[in-house]
């Protein structure tokens, strides 16, 4: 704290000492009012480089005339003449010129213009070349980034070989909930809407809090439309589930008022998989038709936006709603059963056990732009409802079936409100800071007539402060601090019917009570601190090195404190630890960055401590309750995780193009006793991604016709945790066809993917279904068309 | 571009640090489970003795086994199946859902043991199919699973072989 005391001091000193001479500060915007951040500002004597929010401050100038100037990559550049008398604060809103922003755009990638961890944006148009059935999927490509799948059509990201509670998925400024829990669901984004999204490797807890240990994915899509009505349609079809589905995006603006509207529709039937029978605990169990059954479902999405542009403002309402359905082989659902696979000769039925997840959420996200500050404030409610149906069926003999709604196995219901705020400063060229509080509130409710996830009701409040210093074009120094409030009731749920089987059972009562209690009653109060320092050293124009450093938390879950009972989905009996601290871990990784026009090339290694790593340890005691064998405990251990990331990228002659993306990591618990310097976990293999690329340019099309050609390649991973699987190595090969045409004048894309073309069957190791020996999608041939209005 | 050469030998030991760590000299084999007999898909009468013989090896050592025996009635979409395949028989004599769970330390520096147990299958055992697991666990916690499915059917039921649906 006192760090900042003094730099306040300090900057203050830099204020009062200016005050014989003037100050410029200015803002520049783009056609919607958008903040360009660097764009080269220049004077007669000085030249500098807007911020991340669009703004430089020149000081010490003195009275008189003065030239300003400023360029921007696909605008015209914008010249004026001053007259310096007092302090002058200035909008600069540029003009984009007839070039394609487009083609800027693209490849706009590590656009670093402030210090910071480790980042890759890719836009829209990006996105739809990569379109592989979910948003998660589509970004597999990039080094340090993976999916962790339940099948074709539902994914949730992994950077840096960390998943579930240690990624923040972050949409519209705000956490999205819900994906988090268990591994066999994805995240519940509709793929289309996404107009750019940021993968933020590295311990980014500073400005979310909590959780946010391994990255963040960041998707926004509040860019304003062009002025009058416009949209898009996209039509989608696969080959490998039967997927069959359409996109229809409706926007319009009217001077500063904007909407947009989009409905995606996408229905899929069960999978295809290269195999005639998995080998699931001992038995073969046969695929028909080589059709994974019951893997049919449906993603129903709808979206609405609503905002107005100022002057120095513009606010956005949206809303989106999710429907996803999606069915559960049966196959492979607890004890192996061959009738349960047997063909119903319907591919396309969703049949029970299957689940249901429904998203709802409204956001409001205003943002304040002054020359001198940024102010952002985001509210949000969103209501994740997720059911699991199935028959029927009890462990116990004594349990009846419910009265109401026989079939709900599982129901959770996590209802969350959320506001963000932060406000950004820049004093000087050479100074900024930004400061935020972040405030949430859930409350989880759950039903069903098995019981897996306790209710509870969890509050946070954190707030931070971080900043910013560049005494030259060369170096740039980040640092920031942040506090964290958590606290986390979960109620205490007794099974008395489980207590009765246990008795039934020959069982003594104390053990019948410690069984039935399925959840234990907590209350905890977690409060925790992070921080960040970083630093840039631009070597040369095309050079860059950053090195950061830092800690971060999480704090535990519900049901890593209170859990209590077989988890169904991987069919284990699982117990929580009510005392668990929050998980801590110390960051520290260097990019090392270099880019030219047409080539971009970046390597990052980075290493983490935790202090104590949250985990499921293989106790070695047997389970009483029926069919399960050990019993696994939520468990802290000290651990390490490191790893490097490379990606490379290369235009030659405006003709081909390159990229190569490749990822290792390696991590390791350390060993207190007994021998256990185990791997964690769900950790990735080495993996790389390789695509070549030659664009056909035309007369007639702005956009070059683009064939690709590319191989995702995985090492086998023979470093695993106990109770897992070791995974063989595999060679995909996949290809792209993107053609740009018009219909009757209209903009329209085709875009035909191959993927898995020599029908490989392998599997990932991350996935869900990894340990139940169910191989990953055949191929699959895709179809992707884009008409735009 | 002359500063590369000081940058890319400090990524490169770093690098090498960390691909350095120590090899992993940890367990992660699971035991390996055999069940001798009974037969997959073996026929039993109540109040007959089953025995159970299976043979489990670790490369190391092996710590503990489970035996769990329980009725087939939550298979989800099957449940009616059964159903069907009994429907001409009348089984609400007061039958129950047999549930068997057995376990056991296995004692010393082990690496096969021979599991042998005679199970009595209770007089008022719910007929219809059961599943067999037996369960091991290794010293590191590494465990395995292997299942068999059995029949307990009716006094008057004959020996003879039913027509399975599955060869196996």
């Amino acid at each position: 704290m006192r760090i900042i005391v003094i730099i306040l001091f300090a900057l203050q000193t830099v204020h009062i000492f200016s005050q014989d001479r003037y100050h410029i500060a200015g803002l520049v915007l783009d056609e919607n009012n958008m903040p360009v951040p660097g764009s080269y500002v220049q004077t007669d004597k000085e030249q500098s480089v807007t911020d991340d929010n669009g703004r430089f401050v020149f000081n010490q100038i003195t009275a008189g005339q003065i030239q300003l100037s400023v360029s921007f990559m696909g605008y015209e550049t914008f010249d004026t003449l001053l007259m310096v008398n007092e302090h002058k604060h200035l909008r600069i809103r540029l003009t984009p010129d007839n070039i394609h922003l487009h083609e800027v755009k693209v490849r706009g990638n590590n656009m670093q213009t402030a210090p910071g961890l480790n980042r890759d944006i890719i836009y829209a148009d990006q996105l739809e070349r990569q379109f592989n059935g979910t948003l998660v999927r589509s970004l597999e490509r990039q080094s340090g980034f993976n999916a962790m799948d339940i099948g074709a059509a539902a994914s949730k990201p992994v950077i840096r070989g960390m998943g579930f509670n240690r990624v923040v998925v972050v949409n519209n400024g705000l956490k999205q909930e819900g994906q988090q829990w268990g591994a066999d669901h994805g995240l519940e984004i509709d793929p289309f809407l996404s107009e750019q999204v940021e993968i933020i490797k590295g311990a980014a807890s500073l400005e979310h809090g909590s959780d946010a240990i391994g990255g963040i994915l960041e998707i926004s899509n509040r860019r304003p439309p062009t002025e009058g009505i416009s949209g898009s349609f996209h039509l989608l079809g696969k080959t490998v589930n039967e997927t069959v589905g359409g996109s229809l995006l409706l926007q319009g603006r009217q001077n500063r008022l904007f909407f947009k509207s989009r409905i995606t529709l996408i229905e899929y039937g069960d999978y295809r998989v290269p195999t005639d029978s998995i080998v699931y605990l001992t038995r073969n169990i046969p695929i028909h038709n080589r059709k994974l059954k019951n893997s049919a479902g449906h993603d129903y999405n709808l979206f609405f936006q609503t905002g107005y542009l100022g002057e120095f403002w513009r606010t956005s309402m949206t809303a989106t709603r999710v429907w996803q359905k999606s069915g559960f082989f049966p196959g492979a659902h607890g004890i192996p059963d061959l009738r349960r696979v047997e063909d119903d000769g319907n591919s396309r039925n969703i049949d029970m056990p299957y689940q249901n997840v429904e998203h709802l959420s409204i956001t409001s996200n205003t943002t304040i732009h002054t020359p001198h500050s940024s102010l952002m404030l985001d509210l949000g409610v969103q209501n994740n409802h997720r059911q699991e149906r199935a028959e029927f069926h009890t462990h116990f003999g004594n349990q009846p079936p419910p009265q109401t709604n026989p079939d709900l196995e599982l129901d959770f219901n996590l209802t969350t409100y959320s506001a963000n705020g932060r406000w950004n400063y820049r004093f000087t060229p050479i100074h900024a800071i930004t400061s935020g509080i972040q405030t949430q509130w859930q409350k989880n409710k759950t039903n069903g007539y098995a019981f897996l996830l306790p209710d509870y009701e969890r509050t946070s409040a954190g707030g931070f402060i971080k900043y910013e210093y560049e005494p030259g074009r060369r170096w740039k120094f980040n640092g920031g601090i942040r506090y964290d409030l958590i606290s986390l009731k979960t109620e205490g749920y007794f099974d008395p019917i489980l207590q009765q089987y246990m008795i039934n059972q020959g069982r003594d009562a104390e053990t019948a009570d410690f069984y039935a209690r399925r959840s234990f009653e907590t209350d905890r109060q977690f409060n925790n601190y992070s921080w960040l320092i970083g630093a840039t050293w631009n070597a040369t124009q095309s050079l860059n090195l950053s090195m950061n450093l830092g800690e971060s938390f999480r704090a535990p879950t519900a049901i890593e404190l209170g859990a209590n009972g077989v988890h169904h989905g991987s069919f284990r009996h699982e117990l929580g630890d009510p005392l668990l601290t929050p998980e801590r871990g110390f960051f520290t990784d260097i990019t090392l960055n270099y880019k030219t026009d047409t080539r971009q090339i970046s390597v990052s290694p980075y290493f983490y401590h935790f202090s104590n790593y949250i985990f499921l340890r293989p106790s070695g005691e047997w389970s009483h309750l029926p069919h399960t064998g050990q019993i696994f405990r939520f468990s802290e251990s000290e651990a390490i995780m490191s790893g490097v990331e490379f990606s490379y990228f290369e235009e030659f002659h405006s003709e081909w193009q390159i990229e190569i993306n490749a990822e290792w990591l390696y991590n390791q618990q350390i060993a207190q006793e007994n021998n256990a310097a185990y791997p964690l976990p769900f950790s990735p293999p080495a993996n790389g991604f390789i695509e070549l690329t030659r664009l056909v340019r035309s007369a007639t099309n702005d956009l070059p016709l683009r064939i690709s050609l590319n191989s995702r390649v995985a090492s086998s991973q023979n470093r695993i945790a106990r109770n897992e699987k070791t995974t063989p190595g595999y060679i995909l090969l996949g290809s792209a066809i993107s053609v740009p045409f018009k219909i009757s004048g209209l903009n329209s894309e085709l875009n035909i993917t191959g993927h898995n073309l020599l029908n490989k069957r392998y599997y990932n190791h991350i996935s869900f279904y990894r340990n139940l020996e169910i191989p990953e999608p055949g191929r699959n041939i895709q179809l992707l068309l884009k008409i735009e209005f | 571009m002359k500063k590369l050469k000081y940058i890319l030998p400090v990524l490169f030991a770093f690098t090498i640090f960390i691909a350095c760590s120590d090899d992993d000299d940890v367990d992660t084999t699971p035991p390996v489970i055999e069940i001798v007999s009974p037969d997959d898909h073996a026929h039993f009468h109540p109040g007959e003795t089953i025995h159970l013989h299976a043979i489990i090896t670790d490369d190391t050592e092996l710590a503990t086994w489970k035996i769990d025996i329980h009725y087939n009635s939550d298979g989800h979409t099957h449940s009616q199946i059964i159903t069907l395949k009994h429907g001409d028989h009348d089984h609400h004599h007061g039958e129950k859902e047999w549930h068997l769970h057995k376990d056991g330390l296995i004692e010393g520096n082990v690496k096969v043991y021979e599991l042998e147990l005679d199970l009595i299958v209770p007089e008022d055992a719910k007929h219809g199919e059961y599943h067999l697991g037996v369960f091991a666990v290794d010293k590191a916690g590494n465990q395995s699973q292997v299942f068999i499915e059995i029949e307990v059917e009716d006094d008057d039921h004959d020996h003879h072989e039913h027509e399975h649906e599955h060869e196996h």
